[in-house]
């Protein structure tokens, strides 16, 4: 094996670091004719690249590697094209055939590695040599290829979404969501998702294709259990975001996901959780039937406590911890009870003891208040600082939380502050001074025990251990104890410990809140000596009270001079005013003590993490349930710092029950808008019940003929979400008018129909101005809206009719029904948004202007090429003439050209000749003979029209003239 | 949602390898980024200690986020750019990336990653594609990602890949069909000075070896007394409160392996699964509020002068006298500034791990019901810290132990049945154990 020897040989230059012509030396290798050689010589590429040296010069030569049959030095050039296409893009393209020919091969292997590569190269250009073989893989026979091609799409609609949308891959990917294969199915949502989450970025048109329906969402939940662990997963994302309309429906979904509980992947099990909460949220009455007991404390919160356990990686029991604060403000009583899985273990890390003291302070009540502060209290001896001091302010805040604990941890804090280091003493005092605030004077003995701990004179400097601490907090939490607790005597030695060091310096050196403080305990303590002295005159308590009132007057003098903070200037004014009143009457000290006293009440408690802020803040809570698990919700970040768009949900029928019993706080704001006269057609309420009634309606509007729409009728359709909208919501979409139905004009009815809902806009809203992008309808909207509705308050809401006419030059030849829509308005600027219209309401009956001549001749002209053929089964009991008053039925969709029974004498046979027209776009022309035996039709179409419209139109045609028969 | 990318960085927060898979971020400064974050402690609250970094911080102000999992010092880190994304799955993501890497190199630390950079890669191509997790069956992984192909001829994609068994692949052949099922709890303990327990917790598992031909189909039955949930105890069975039958065993949640049937567990209550060859975890369970006894109890008597400090510890098994735990460690705390240690034992060996500042008491094997002691004293530097002193007293004793032929819960296995098409016989074995996870005598 010479080949072999050369290798070992080069292979010891190259570890012996030759650096020079290293990368010649591996081109020379990578030509070898020896493959050993040349795979040696890749990985090496492999491995330099990795560690940060420059390949790209060998691109040429690795590219030539790839035409090679072994699929381990295959895999090894697409890892290095992928590497290094985004900076060489020409020579990228090079490789283009070397994959499409890849994409051919007989092993699914190398196809799907090859699809892989290729969409993964982020080129625009690239994306256009994907297409033909992109396509062909999402049909390929084998399942490991479609599933590579499902992500594919994603990948190609990011990089080039025109070309994904136009190539039809979106279409595509909706197949794909009814493949057989679970493991396709869970790829070609987690696709569906990927381009919905971009499209919503991007603000693209594509969004409004995104929707998962009902039947899909059953399909979800029966492909569930047949996916891999991290299929199961996407399954599960997309039914987190679909919110089901009855509460039936969201019976079967708890149903179906409870066993995942079970499952060993934590992340399954938490994506679980969220959506399980969500729904007992959504319908906790009909819910609480199915399952006895509390499902929540049976079921889900033992599935998450298990995650915190020992067994679990820590990172997984941090994740946890952080969603069970989360839970903690709805549902303490049953972690309340497992208070002992929340104690920490000596050998964890310190993150996750964090977090665990966080909730240890919350789950504390009068049962386990003793156990819980024992514990505390060690982990407030820990070596580790930051865990120590979290734990002082948890036994400070536990207290302050449930007042039967209120001894037992200042109890604690006592015994913490009679041995702790110096640092731990001021964290000490400043809970306990928490506490003592709270509770008034019920700790008396205990306050005086700390005062004489903390003021007792340093062993080193013998002075009063005010000056040995550091933190401010602490400075101010000590000067409020001494005022409030302190022997009256001690005014002499905080005037003392205060002016000792350097004169006036000590007290103006302070910052402003310690200054405050001083005066205040000053204050405090001469208000005492006052009080003591008029209860008894002793001659202590007289020379107490004139040595109290001189270290005030002192302080207040050096502060009214030269302190630098107005604030403290003027208390030491009032403290001044005050013992000016030198009248021994009750006023002065009165004052004086309620001043301390309503100052001590307004002190609020130490801001917890996450907590306070729900406190403040409930929505936020709601925002993190909603998000459960996501990094923000585990991090505590609220979606207004955020500039990312949260994953939208599901909203096509959710929002037909927004008036329904399960929402009674939204029909509510509805039935509000009634207060407000509006010039508007219709009135909030009657659309409101409008929309209830709707609501039942368009359940199965899939299948229903479309009919112009009743005058009042506002489509359920929600356009632009609360979230999207800065506060405006608006539902409604395109219809055609029932009004216009007798005469065709020119505009064929159509008409934009909005209702707008000022949801949480701040302020008024109002000035709209409307504009409509070219679309394939050929429709515009006027400017400015014709009934101008008023402003819009927060909770009301107005419905906007708008006529629409047809233009030629707002005609564009989409591929989609779509039309996009900007509002502007003040204050939330301009909204973008888009509906899809159904296409079955905006195709109508051909104008007068195309008759029988005309129809000849075009339908000539056509020819077959623009010809489709359809036919289907009908029921046998149907006769012909039956068809046939059916379809004359259809005056406003179709005109009738011509038609003929072709066998007189029995009826058996009909034929029909009719045109209809969307918009501007081409007219289609159809034939269509009915016969009786055997119960068939024929349906021939001629057009130019977009297929989309054609195919929706005969579906319609179908289902209207044969009743729900499938397509032969 | 789906992971942006994969880097792994060694111990210091330097960058070994990085897989983008959505070409969403500048990998380089991102790593670079994170590693200054760890030199300054940015995620840890001040405190002097990187190894405290929380598992999901954000970096360069929420330009990105991290999921980090830390194994033998090396990150293992899932980036991405959504705050939205869901952690769980980048957390989970990285375990099984971790569990599949250790399948393939045995130890992963920074040689074996260093050594491996083209299979990492190919490993993290199909594991995920364009960031969705795919499939981290170690085992399945195997069959065709491999190291070395000159042997093998041109591998397919494994029908497991596509199929609902997405852990097992057809035509395993085993000489003989065996099973065998390790029943394995681990016991928490914190055991107060006066030998009171503090706290108990009681985790087990049981991790099966199969080695069975073709697709078998198995039935695990426990011991009846186990009760999983409170099933038809009504209002009154709220948990915490223990059923009368004190012989039942309660347990507060259950996991199982993805090849355990859910929705017939969560029906008929029975375990049914095509297991994966070779090992894996079937279920883990957590029994709810134990109410135990010590297995093991402690206690130190330190006696500190000024120049030395004498130690009596003694340890008593309060296990029944049948049992025997083996490789019992026992770590009793011992003054940093310690040294000359001088002690004897009635068993074992006892040796100073001045890294742990801690005295390593070893015994082999410790039959139940006896009682050992060790005896012995250290030197102390005449000059000393006072508060590091006491702080002895405050960590506690920590001891290791294994008890063979034992469930601390009662736990048993009934029966095991076997179903294959292929109609072998086969031979399930069963095996007993009960760990000590965290046991702890406090001291003070």
């Amino acid at each position: 094996m010479a080949s072999l020897s050369s290798l070992k040989k080069r292979a010891l230059h190259f570890f012996t670091g030759g650096k020079r012509g290293e990368v010649s030396e591996i081109r020379e290798d990578l030509h070898a004719s020896s493959s050993t050689v040349r795979k040696h010589a890749l990985r090496q590429t492999i491995a330099s690249m990795t560690v940060g040296k420059d390949m790209a010069p060998l691109f040429t030569d690795v590219v030539n590697c790839g035409q090679t049959s072994n699929l381990q030095m295959k895999k090894l050039v697409y890892l290095y094209i992928m590497y290094y296409a985004k900076n060489q893009p020409d020579l990228a393209i090079l490789a283009v055939n070397s994959f499409v020919k890849d994409a051919q091969d007989p092993n699914p292997l190398i196809r799907a590695i090859a699809i892989r590569t290729m969409s993964c190269i982020r080129l625009e250009r690239i994306a256009e040599y994907l297409v033909p073989p992109l396509r062909q893989a999402l049909t390929d026979p084998d399942p490991y290829v479609r599933k590579t091609a499902a992500l594919a799409v994603a990948k190609l609609y990011d990089v080039n979404p025109t070309v994904a949308i136009e190539g039809g891959f979106l279409d595509a990917l909706r197949n794909l969501l009814q493949d057989g294969n679970a493991v396709v199915l869970s790829n070609a949502i987690a696709a569906w998702l990927d381009i919905r989450r971009r499209a919503a970025q991007r603000d693209d048109a594509a969004r409004s294709h995104l929707s998962l329906e009902a039947t899909h969402i059953r399909r979800l939940l029966v492909a569930l259990p047949d996916c891999g662990e991290w299929g199961q997963l996407t399954l599960l994302e997309a039914l987190s975001l679909y919110d089901p309309q009855h509460a039936a429906e969201a019976k079967i979904i708890v149903e179906r996901l409870t066993s995942r509980l079970q499952h060993a992947n934590c992340a399954v099990v938490l994506m679980t959780i969220r959506i399980l909460w969500r729904l007992l949220e959504r319908f906790p009455t009909a819910l609480s039937e199915s399952s006895s007991g509390d499902f929540k404390t049976r079921k889900m919160l033992p599935a998450l406590v298990s995650l915190v356990s020992s067994a679990q990686p820590p990172e997984v029991a941090y994740v946890a911890l952080r969603i069970l604060h989360i839970f903690m403000h709805t549902n303490s009583a049953y972690l309340e009870k497992h208070y002992q899985s929340f104690f920490c273990d000596f050998n964890e890390p310190s993150y996750v003891k964090q977090e665990k003291i966080g909730l240890l302070m919350y789950v504390l009540n009068a049962a386990n208040a003793n156990a819980i502060l024992a514990e505390l209290q060690r982990y407030a001896n820990d070596v580790e600082q930051n865990l120590a001091t979290r734990a002082v302010d948890a036994i400070g805040f536990a207290g302050l939380r449930c007042e039967a604990a209120a001894p037992a941890a200042v109890e604690a804090l006592l015994s913490l502050a009679r041995r702790g280091a110096p640092q731990m003493t001021e964290r000490v005092l400043v809970a306990v001074t928490v506490l003592l605030r709270q509770y008034g004077n019920r700790f008396q003995a205990a306050a005086e025990k700390f005062v004489q701990l903390a003021t007792a004179p340093d062993d080193e400097h013998g002075q009063v251990a005010l000056v040995r601490f550091e933190d401010e907090r602490a400075r101010v939490a000590l000067l409020w104890l001494v005022g409030a607790y302190a022997p009256l005597i001690f005014c002499d030695v905080l005037r003392g410990s205060i002016w000792a060091a350097e004169q006036e310096a000590g007290f103006l050196s302070e910052t402003h809140s310690v200054q405050s403080q001083i005066l205040s305990s000053l204050a405090r303590l001469y208000g005492r000596a006052r009080q003591r002295a008029a209860s008894k005159s002793t001659p202590e308590a007289v020379s107490e009270l004139r040595a109290a009132a001189a270290a005030l007057e002192h302080t207040c003098q050096v502060a009214i001079a030269q302190s630098g903070r107005p604030e403290v200037r003027a208390r030491a004014l009032f403290y001044r005013w005050l013992l000016d009143q030198e009248a021994p009457s009750a006023t002065t000290s009165s004052i004086t003590l309620s001043e301390v006293e309503r100052l001590a009440h307004e002190e609020k408690p130490p801001a917890i993490p996450l907590h306070a802020v729900f406190n403040e803040d409930p929505a936020l809570l709601q925002e993190f349930q909603d998000e459960l698990g996501s990094i923000a919700s585990v991090l505590g970040l609220s979606s207004h710092r955020l500039a990312w768009v949260r994953s939208t949900r599901f909203e096509t029928q959710a929002l037909a029950h927004a008036g329904s019993d399960m929402h009674p706080e939204r029909a509510g704001g509805v039935q509000a808008t009634a207060r407000v006269p509006l010039p508007a057609t219709a009135t909030a309420t009657a659309t409101a019940t409008e929309r209830s009634t709707s609501a039942s309606r368009s359940v199965p509007s899939g299948n229903e003929v479309p009919l112009p729409a009743a005058p009042d009728h506002i489509p359920p359709r929600l356009l632009l979400s609360t979230e999207a909208g800065h506060g405006l919501r608006i539902t409604g979409g395109l219809v055609r008018s029932r009004t216009s139905s007798s005469s065709f004009d020119e505009t064929h009815g159509m008409q934009l129909r909005l209702l707008l809902e000022n949801i949480a806009a701040a302020q008024g809203v109002g000035d709209f101005a409307i504009q409509l992008n070219k679309n394939i309808f050929g429709v515009v909207a006027p400017p400015r809206f014709t009934t101008e509705p008023p402003i819009l308050q927060r909770g009301d809401s107005a419905v906007v009719v708008l006529p629409l006419t047809i233009q030629k030059e707002a005609f564009a030849d989409q591929r989609a029904n779509l039309v996009q829509i900007a509002i502007k308005c003040t204050p939330l600027g301009v909204l973008y948004f888009s509906d899809t219209i159904p296409v079955m309401e905006a195709i109508h009956a051909t104008p007068r202007s195309l008759d029988r001549a005309a129809f000849l001749d075009q339908w000539n002209r056509l020819g077959s090429a623009a010809e489709e053929r359809f036919n289907w089964e009908r029921a046998a009991s149907q006769t012909v003439s039956d068809v046939r008053t059916r379809l004359r039925a259809l005056t406003q969709t179709l005109s009738i050209m011509a038609e003929r029974w072709l066998q007189p004498t029995d009826a058996s046979v009909w034929q029909v000749f009719w045109a209809a027209q969307m918009g501007l776009s081409a007219p289609m022309l159809g034939e269509m003979v009915v016969e009786s035996t055997p119960p068939r039709v024929a349906l021939v179409v001629r057009s130019q029209a977009p297929k989309l419209v054609i195919s929706r139109l005969v579906e319609m045609l179908q289902h209207h003239l044969t009743g729900n028969v499938a397509l032969a | 949602m789906p992971v942006t990318a994969v880097l792994i960085l060694d111990s210091r927060g330097r960058l070994l390898i990085a897989r983008d898979f959505r070409g969403e971020v500048d990998l380089q400064e991102a790593a670079e980024a994170f590693r200054l974050g760890l030199e300054r402690n940015a995620w840890t609250n001040g405190s002097g200690d990187a190894a405290g970094t929380p598992p999901l911080v954000p970096v360069k102000n929420g330009a990105y986020y991290f999921a980090t999992v830390k194994h033998n010092d090396l990150y293992f880190i899932a980036v991405d750019v959504s705050p939205y994304s869901f952690s769980g799955t980048l957390v989970a993501f990285l375990t099984s990336m971790i569990r599949v890497f250790g399948e393939y190199f045995g130890k992963v630390v920074e040689e074996s990653i260093r050594d491996n950079f083209v299979i990492v890669y190919e490993l993290l191509d199909e594991m995920a594609d364009f960031g969705y997790p795919q499939t981290t069956e170690p085992k399945i992984l195997q069959e065709y990602v491999v190291q070395d192909y000159h042997v093998m001829e041109q591998p397919k994609p494994p029908m497991a890949l596509t199929n609902a068994v997405s852990w097992r692949s057809e035509g395993i052949h085993h000489n003989r069909n065996e099973v065998f099922l390790d029943v394995i709890e681990t016991v928490n303990m914190v055991i107060g000075p006066q030998g009171n327990v503090l706290r108990a917790g009681i985790h087990g598992s049981i991790v099966v070896k199969c080695f069975l031909s073709g697709m078998p189909e198995l039935n695990l039955g426990l011991n009846e007394s186990i009760q999983i949930e409170q099933r038809g105890s009504g209002a009154s069975g709220s948990a915490g409160t223990t059923p009368p039958n004190t012989g039942a065993i309660e347990l507060e949640d259950v996991k199982f392996h993805q090849c355990v049937k859910l929705p017939r567990f969560e029906t008929e209550r029975v375990i049914s699964f095509i297991p994966p060859d070779g090992e894996f975890e079937l279920m883990s369970y957590r029994v709810a509020n134990p109410t135990l006894r010590p297995l093991f109890s402690a206690d130190a008597a330190m006696d500190m002068a000024s120049h030395r400090i004498d130690y009596l510890v003694r340890a008593r098994s309060l296990f029944k006298a049948g049992l025997t735990a083996n490789d019992v460690s026992i770590w009793v705390p011992v003054p940093e500034d310690a040294d000359s240690p001088k002690f004897q034992v009635s068993s074992g060996r006892v040796k100073y791990a001045p890294e742990k500042d801690a005295l390593h008491w070893r015994m082999k094997q410790f039959p139940g019901q006896r009682e050992n002691s060790l005896q012995g004293y250290f030197r102390l530097p005449s000059v000393a810290n006072a508060a590091s002193r006491n702080s002895v007293v405050r960590r506690p004793i920590q001891i290791q132990f294994e008890i063979p032929y034992f469930t601390i819960s009662g736990m048993q296995v009934r029966y095991l049945k076997v179903w294959s098409r292929e109609g072998y016989t086969s031979y399930p074995w069963v095996r007993y154990i009960t760990r000590a996870s965290d046991y702890e005598i406090r001291l003070s």
